[in-house]
């Protein structure tokens, strides 16, 4: 474990180098994970081993007011998530162009980099990733507006409690991130990109989204917008793919670090649809 | 001979045809030891009075028992690897595993594995030393 401070910020960082006896591939990998309920641990039992022992430098870090990292009153807006990214890589010594991969929110923060600071970005890879366009401080808001009025409603207090004292203390560290923070003012306010800013991004983006995704109509969006975009979307899956394919994004990662030579490997849909996600809007159409 | 504390980590020194070797005594730890630590580290990651007051054994379950989050398994397992050093790889331990395996591990195969890094630490250390 590392402490290191972006903007006098102490994050939590977890750096792979590859094991003894494997050969440096030289690139380094850079993982961010997603909002709210989430942390570098997300990473840590699913891509983050796989790719060390391919080679790769791999760095995972919990986000300001997430994980193990601290929690500032105020500092959320997606630019300063992209100046805590900059900041740790030059604390690391990261000086070379890295790739991104990015969940959800973390896909956001990819995007935001390399429109940003494109010297530092040798690729992206979305998954299920949102990114700053028209709609989405608003999108991102209502989302923690959501998540929050769950948390005080009968009906998902007795849902949480029931699920036991992980699954309290995820929904109670998320209720006091939003609530004590600046984090839902500042990702309301996001100043959204065009169009044509996307249009005009160089790096390569790579886009895996579940085919039942609440969020698939973004998938398209990208595709349309970004000329070096590659999609691949996988039946079967929401939104959680990060968690349900771990094993499958791997092998799509390694045939995309490796020079994406030919077709991605094959997805093979899960026999078993899986639950709605707890928390998802399919569970409230009420809302 | 003498003893040695070093980012409060014993060492004994030893003399060796002239040379100054530092012995690690941790790497003689017992799996009792190695349990104690383990129980140590998780009550400063966990740092829940509640869960603290129950007893840990080796087949107390991280995730049934303890609740244990994800990240509070990362934390310890740097957390063990601060305490024993580098030799306590739990990238290495965890690359054979996957996400269900993670969930269904109890203490005792975190401390056995512990105890399997720190006898091969000895032993190579041991090999180097006879060169």
């Amino acid at each position: 474990m590392i402490e290191m401070l972006a903007s006098g910020v102490g994050l939590h960082v977890q750096r792979l180098v590859p094991p003894p006896g494997v050969r440096p591939s030289g690139k380094t990998v850079v993982l961010l994970h997603g909002l709210i309920i989430d942390d570098l641990s997300s990473y840590y039992f699913t891509l983050a081993n796989p790719l060390s022992a391919a080679g790769h430098d791999v760095i995972m870090y919990d986000l300001r007011g997430h994980g193990h990292s601290d929690r500032p009153p105020t500092g959320y807006s997606i630019e300063d998530s992209v100046t805590d990214l900059d900041e740790l890589l030059t604390a690391l010594s990261v000086e070379h162009p890295v790739h991104l991969v990015g969940n959800s929110y973390g896909g956001a923060i990819a995007m935001e980099m390399a429109l940003k600071h494109p010297h530092r970005v040798a690729d992206i890879t979305l998954i299920e990733g949102l990114y700053a366009d028209e709609g989405f401080g608003e999108e991102m808001a209502e989302t923690l507006g959501i998540l929050t009025k769950c948390v005080y409603e009968e009906k998902w207090r007795t849902w949480i409690a029931e699920r036991g004292r992980k699954t309290v203390k995820m929904a109670h560290r998320g209720v006091s991130l939003i609530e004590n923070t600046s984090i839902q003012q500042d990702l309301l306010t996001t100043i959204p990109h065009p169009s044509s800013t996307f249009q005009a991004l160089q790096v390569p983006v790579l886009a895996i989204y579940g085919g039942e995704s609440e969020i698939l109509y973004r998938a398209r969006k990208l595709e349309s917008m970004v000329r070096n975009a590659r999609l691949i979307i996988l039946p079967g899956l929401d939104h959680r793919v990060l968690l349900n394919a771990g094993p499958y994004l791997c092998q799509v990662l390694l045939w995309w670090l490796k020079g994406r030579h030919g077709e991605p490997p094959l997805w093979i849909p899960p026999a078993i649809a899986f639950e709605p996600a707890p928390l998802s809007r399919a569970l409230f159409p009420e809302m | 001979m003498g003893q040695l504390s070093i980012n409060n980590t014993l060492f004994t020194i030893v003399t060796k045809r002239g040379m100054l070797i530092l012995k690690n005594e941790q790497y003689d730890a017992s799996e009792e030891v190695i349990l104690d630590y383990v129980k140590r580290h998780l009550g400063a990651v966990i740092g829940d009075p509640e869960l603290l007051s129950t007893e840990i054994t080796m087949e107390t379950k991280f995730s049934s028992d303890l609740e244990l989050e994800s990240i509070e398994f990362v934390a310890l397992a740097s957390r063990l690897r601060t305490e024993f050093g580098d030799c306590v790889n739990f990238v290495e331990f965890l690359a054979t595993k996957n996400v269900d395996d993670v969930v269904s591990l109890n203490v005792g195969d975190v401390v056995r594995y512990v105890s399997t890094c720190l006898q091969r630490e000895k032993s190579m250390q041991g090999a180097m030393a006879h060169d």
